[in-house]
Formats: C-alpha cells, sequence, structure tokens
C-alpha cells in the first residue's frame, strides 16, 4: 500500500512505458478528462481568469491557517463533533484506532481519500483485527487486487475490464463476464452488504470551510454519503491545508474542483457534513470525528518557495494533461501521489534526495499549471527542487546530488563564458568528434562519463564552423 | 480539551507562518469594495423575476435536467404528479428483496402527494420517515426500509435550474437514506424553489433570514443525476452505489 518506491521510478516508468494497454487507457484518459477541463474552465461564468482569484483566495487561506483552523475546530464542536489535531501520520492512525477500540468498532467502511493512503491506514485498522472495505469502485478494485491506485481519480485505470472479470470471479465467486455492468452491479450487491452492516465509515475532506464548520465530501457514485450516512461513527481525515475562510470562497473552489477534476458543472453528490446525526434524526452516525493531519505540511509551509503547493486541491487535473505521466502511469512516482503533484509533494514529504527522479523526470513543459484550478505553479517548485539537488540544502536535509556533475557544470560555464576558450573548445570538438560512432548524421555515443546523455538520445554533431566564423568569413568576403 | 493536540498544533504552524500573535490578520474580504454579486443584490434580482423570466428558468432547469440524465416531470398540480410518480413505482422491478416498498420523507409536499391511497391497492406499502425514531434499534430499523427500498421520495429546499442540483437539509422527518438507499429517487418540489445557480443559492443560504438563522445544518447534500461510476475502463454505469434513477417533479400552481 503505502511502502514507497520512488527509488524504483526508472525501473517502473521503464516497464509501463512498454504497457500498451496502460497508455491506450492514459490517452483515453487524458483525452477525455485534460481536454474537457481546458473547456469547461473557459465555459465559467467567470472565465478561466477565476482561477487567479481562487489562487488568491488559497493563499489568503493559508497565510491565516492558524486563525482558519480553530475557527473551523470550533464551529464543528460546537455542533457536537470531535476534532483532532495530529502532527504526523503515526498520531492520526492512533487517534483513529483509539476511537475504533472506544466504540468497539468491528468493521470500517470507507470512502476514497489520499490522506488514508499517505498515512497508512489500512494496514493499521487490520492489525487491530478490523475489516475494511473500500468502496469507491476503482479503490475496491485495487484493494480486490491488493494493489495501489495508480490515479486520484481514477485508481483502478491501469486494469482492464478482463482482469477486473478475473479478479471478481476469484474474490466475490460471481461467474466470470467482462460486461463493466455486470461487474458494477456485482460490486454494488457486495458493497451494499458491507455499508449496512459496518460499524463506522471513514472518510476523507475534498474542502472545509471555517465559517460554517462542514467538511465537504464529492463523490459520483455515493459510496462516501453511505460510509457518512449508514455506519454509527462518521471519521473524517483532513489535510491541514483543505480549507476555505468562508462559504463564499469554498463556492469557487468547488466549482473550479469538479471542473478540474473531471470537466463536470457538479458532481452526483456534494455533502456538507457539520456534526453528528440530530438526535431526532432517523439516520445518520452518532459521533462525528475530524482528524486534521499535519504529517509534513508545516515543514512546506515555512519555506516561502514551497508554501504555494499547499493551494493543492488534489483534483488531478495536472495528471490529465501531463505527457509525463501519459507515459509512465501513476505506479512509477512510487508513492500517494503521483503526476506533475506528486513530482512536488512527494520529494517535499519523503525526502528530495530519495524522490529526486520524480523531480528530474517531468518536462516542464508547462502544462500542469495551465490545467490547475488554481493555477499552481508545478514548474518553478521542480526547477526549485533540482536547484536544491545540484547546490544542496541543509535546511532540507539536501545532498548534493552528484559531485562530478558539479564539477562538469562550473568548469561548462567558465568554458563558455570565455570566447576564445569557447571557441578553441568548438574546434577540437568539432575534430575530436570524427572518431564517435555515428548513425545518420547523429552522434550515437559520447565518451566517457557524457555517455549518460546518449544513453536513450543521440546527439546532434558540433557544426564544422561556429556561426560566428561563418559570419566573420562572410563580411570579410563582402567587403573584401 | 487538551489531548485533541490544538494548541501544539496551531503554535507549529504559526512559526511555519513567521508570526508571534496568537490571531492572524482575520479573514480579509477578497472581493473588497463590493460587486454586483453582492448577496443581497442577487438575492433582489431573484426576487423580482417576472413570469417570463420564471419560465425561462424552468426551461433551463429542463434542459440540465437532460444533460445530468435526470427525469424531468411538470404538473399543474399535486394530483396529476402524484398519478404519474405512483405508475413509475409500479414499473419498478424491485432489487433488494422480493417485497417492491417507497420510503418517503416527513413533508407537506410528500405528503400531499397522498401515494399511501394510491399504492395499497397494489399492496406497495409508503415508510414515512417518522422524526421520533431515534434510539440506535429504530434507526437501524429505518434504514433498512430505506436500504430495501426500491423508491425513495424526497422535497429539496432548492433545485439549481444550471444543473438540475437538488439541495436537501437535514431536519425531522427528512432523513438523508431515502435519497441515497433506494434504486430510484423522485424529488417534488414547487416552481419557485428553482434557484438560477450556485451563487444564488449561496446568497440565499447566507443572507435570506430563515436559512441563514438554519445554517447549512449537520449534513446539507447536493444531489445531481443518478448515482455513477466510470471506473471500469471508462464505461459510463448508472447506479454504482445510489439510484440508478433520478425523477424531478416541478409543481406549478
Ligand atoms: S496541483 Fe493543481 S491540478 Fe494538480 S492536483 Fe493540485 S490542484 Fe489539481
Amino acid at each position: 500500500m503505502s511502502a514507497i518506491s520512488t527509488e524504483d521510478y526508472r525501473k517502473t516508468a521503464q516497464e509501463a512505458i512498454e504497457d500498451h494497454v496502460l497508455k491506450n487507457a492514459l490517452a483515453n484518459l487524458q483525452q477525455r478528462f485534460g481536454r474537457g477541463a481546458a473547456e469547461a474552465y473557459l465555459n465559467l461564468p467567470e472565465g478561466p481568469g477565476l482561477r487567479l482569484k481562487a489562487r488568491d483566495v488559497r493563499m489568503e487561506a493559508i497565510g491565516n491557517l492558524d486563525a482558519v483552523l480553530v475557527e473551523f475546530a470550533e464551529n464543528v464542536r460546537k455542533n457536537g463533533g470531535h476534532v483532532f489535531f495530529a502532527r504526523d501520520a503515526g498520531e492520526a492512525v492512533s487517534y483513529c484506532l483509539e476511537v475504533a477500540r472506544r466504540r468497539n468498532i468491528k468493521s470500517v467502511v470507507k470512502g476514497k481519500s489520499m490522506l488514508t493512503e499517505e498515512v497508512n491506514l489500512n494496514p493499521s485498522l487490520q492489525e487491530a483485527g478490523i475489516e475494511v472495505t473500500e468502496t469507491d469502485l476503482g479503490e475496491y478494485i485495487v484493494q480486490l487486487a491488493g494493489e495501489r491506485p495508480s490515479h486520484i481519480l481514477a485508481p483502478a485505470i491501469h486494469k482492464t475490464r478482463g482482469d477486473i472479470g478475473k479478479l471478481f470471479a476469484e474474490k466475490i465467486g460471481i461467474p466470470y463476464t467482462d460486461d463493466p455492468t455486470a461487474l458494477t452491479i456485482a460490486a454494488r450487491k457486495a458493497l451494499r452488504e458491507k455499508f449496512l452492516s459496518a460499524d463506522m465509515g471513514i472518510s476523507g475532506c475534498n474542502l472545509a470551510c471555517a465559517e460554517t464548520g462542514h467538511i465537504t465530501t464529492l463523490s459520483n457514485e455515493g459510496n462516501i454519503r453511505m460510509c457518512a450516512t449508514m455506519p454509527r461513527v462518521h471519521l473524517a481525515f483532513m489535510g491541514m491545508e483543505r480549507i476555505a475562510q468562508r462559504l463564499r470562497d469554498h463556492d469557487m473552489l468547488l466549482r473550479l474542483l469538479t471542473r478540474g477534476a473531471s470537466a463536470q458543472e457538479m458532481p452526483t453528490y456534494v455533502s456538507y457534513v457539520g456534526g453528528p446525526a440530530y438526535p431526532w434524526q432517523a439516520d445518520g452516525p452518532e459521533e462525528f470525528h475530524v482528524v486534521i493531519v499535519d504529517n509534513g505540511r508545516t515543514k512546506i509551509l515555512a519555506d516561502e518557495d514551497f508554501r504555494e503547493m499547499l493551494c493543492c486541491l488534489r483534483c488531478s487535473a495536472c495528471l490529465n494533461m501531463c505527457p509525463v505521466y501519459a507515459q509512465i502511469g501513476g505506479h512509477a512516482y512510487g508513492h500517494t501521489y503521483c503526476g506533475p503533484v506528486g513530482a512536488v509533494v512527494t520529494p517535499l514529504m519523503k525526502g528530495i534526495n530519495r524522490a529526486k527522479d520524480l523531480c528530474t523526470g517531468e518536462t516542464l513543459c508547462g502544462a500542469c499549471r495551465d490545467a490547475c484550478p488554481v493555477n499552481i505553479d508545478i514548474p518553478r517548485m521542480l526547477l526549485g527542487l533540482r536547484a536544491k539537488l545540484a547546490q544542496g540544502d541543509p535546511r532540507w536535509g539536501v545532498r548534493r546530488a552528484d559531485r562530478k556533475e558539479k564539477v562538469f557544470y562550473s568548469l561548462w560555464s567558465r568554458l563558455v563564458g570565455n570566447r576564445p576558450l569557447y571557441d578553441a573548445f568548438l574546434r577540437a570538438a568539432a575534430a575530436g568528434q570524427r572518431l564517435l560512432p555515428r548513425q545518420a548524421g547523429m552522434i550515437t555515443r559520447l565518451p566517457g562519463s557524457m555517455h549518460g546523455w546518449t544513453k536513450s538520445r543521440n546527439i546532434r554533431p558540433v557544426a564544422g564552423q561556429s556561426f560566428n566564423r561563418q559570419w566573420r568569413r562572410t563580411e570579410a568576403k563582402r567587403k573584401g | 480539551m487538551n489531548s485533541d493536540g490544538q494548541e501544539r498544533f496551531i503554535k507549529r504552524v504559526r512559526q511555519a507562518l513567521g508570526k508571534t500573535s496568537p490571531t492572524g490578520p482575520g479573514p480579509a474580504d477578497p472581493f473588497p469594495g463590493g460587486s454586483p454579486d453582492e448577496p443581497a443584490h442577487v438575492i433582489e434580482t431573484a426576487g423580482n423575476r417576472d413570469a417570463k423570466q420564471k419560465q425561462r428558468l424552468v426551461e433551463c432547469l429542463m434542459e440540465s435536467a437532460r444533460r445530468h440524465d435526470i427525469t424531468a416531470h411538470i404538473h399543474a398540480g399535486m394530483q396529476s404528479a402524484a398519478r404519474e410518480m405512483a405508475a413509475i413505482v409500479l414499473e419498478q422491478e424491485p432489487e433488494w428483496g422480493a417485497e417492491k416498498s417507497v420510503v418517503a420523507w416527513r413533508h407537506p409536499l410528500v405528503e400531499g402527494l397522498k401515494l399511501p391511497e394510491a399504492l395499497a391497492p397494489h399492496r406497495v406499502p409508503v415508510h414515512f420517515c417518522d422524526h421520533d425514531v431515534s434510539s440506535p434499534v429504530e434507526k437501524q430499523v429505518f434504514v433498512t426500509k430505506a436500504a430495501t427500498a426500491c423508491v425513495g421520495i424526497t422535497s429539496a429546499d432548492f433545485c439549481l435550474a444550471d444543473s438540475g442540483t437538488l439541495v436537501l437539509k437535514t431536519r425531522p422527518g427528512q432523513a438523508l437514506s431515502v435519497s441515497i438507499a433506494p434504486s430510484v429517487h423522485m424529488a417534488v418540489f414547487a416552481a419557485e424553489q428553482i434557484v438560477a445557480d450556485l451563487k444564488e443559492l449561496y446568497a440565499l443560504l447566507t443572507c435570506e433570514p430563515g436559512h441563514a438563522a438554519e445554517g447549512l445544518t449537520r449534513s446539507m447534500t447536493f444531489v445531481c443525476g443518478p448515482s455513477k461510476t466510470a471506473d471500469i475502463e471508462a464505461t459510463l454505469i448508472h447506479g454504482a452505489h445510489g439510484p440508478r434513477e433520478v425523477h424531478i417533479f416541478i409543481i406549478r400552481s
């Protein structure tokens, strides 16, 4: 589940690149959602400029986070809910286990929540003897297969209907079928029983509002509504940054979020949950808990260069546009968050050295920024991370990635800064390159440690004459 | 409340923000100087719609309903609405168990349909949500009824014309499960309850005195069309966990 495998980026990515089924599925997904989101922004009454306003609203809330979170917690408590502030994954998980123990919880139904993946909740619940069932269809499939989600919104995008048919035949004992409708009905039946018998529902939270003290959950399937209605306890995990100051900010963010995520004007279900059921209510949970989680977020908050990342609504719009994600899928990113958002968040949370391939793997094309409903400048932060890798940074505990590279680049910068020296280098290179292997006019292998550059691409040879030299010659001819 | 970690947590956040004072600058107005979007202005515009504009709102809702796979029915009175509803109930195959049943909100508009009488000859029981059931056992009984029902009938506080979204607050007699657990969801409301869009809705929720005093309630739900999923090879399928059909009945008086 949440084992981190960022170190295997190259290997997993390579495997994914060769997986044509996966690539087709990803292309299909990007075609639908990526383009759709861009169109949906254009169709907003306020126009796509609303993204910029939303970003200001997010930055403002994050700048006031200390006050905003207190206001939120007070409002939830006023309505009879409980709020717990967890400094890290361990505290968040223990609080949840404590509630489960106190209320004698035997089974849990879960709505999709990236944060519970991040804090690795499921194994701890299972160790405590509690049955945990993921109820989002995609998550359910992934859970049955013992895998990890590969997309924020479409967790089972890497699986074909045939895979799912076999999985259901084996795990829930239905006759094999690869008909999506039949498979969905089978899951509906199996999960309905779980909803009705579960003692606790666990959800994430897409947004929260301090002014009213509500969390907001979004779903198209209705599973999160079931999780928040049927069991006797509802516990929601919330990233500390996922909050709007007031209801009208919340409105703007909600509209952008659904457009970015899936190009929808409105998801099927939006629930504003602000407390346990009223005493007179015929259904709904007796207890409502919100666990607000830091888990490395204050560290990001403290660094002005990366604070912007906390504006993220985890909508997955950037995944749906990213050319790198389209090739390698979600698993290569090696942790909960994948795609461009993962390429920034994972290094910041799990160590920049450890996850260095993630931020060097992206292309800096800027598609993610344009897709983002709150206009987060991911390319800027990717460059920031790369600079830390090049220079080292004690504050983030970053070791310089490669000493040789550093030496090479400082020599290179001296070389290109000195014209006569550079000219001499070009002449030498033009002469020396004759010894290198070529194919269709391109050099296929550079010597020594520069070989890395030509491992996966060819390089153009240095021209026989530099532009400067040619210019001087033509000028001389013209005048002479 | 010392064990909730709040104090320590907020202290860390404040440190990260480089602040020393215990309070932030306080929420500033993101739209300073006021704008035509001010809630009061929005409510006024909504309140002054003439017959033609109201008609346009209904047409807009019908169009949105089509886009979102919602079946919309317009009726001039409760009786004809009730007849059509009863006919739809009778058409359904029960999904959970052999018996066909209906669960419904205790709400003047829903009760006004007099469905129990209409369905009694066909032996389809209508279970109303009574708001004095609150012991865990009674709750269990009601939830089971909702989860085995074929059709759930609610009203709505509002319906958004631009997306066909129903807005449901929680009140006595208005259980949450009626709009999520049954196989089919039907909502009946008056044409006056149609609002243009989210902006109008939020303006009403925050500035209309009744709603402002009530707040969002412990649970406020938006429902936009049938439950759906596209998790298997991106094939769209209705009825993932919630209702596979949603009908709205607009009553014009
Ligand atoms: S970075 Fe932007 S586009 Fe990507 S998930 Fe976050 S909010 Fe969405």
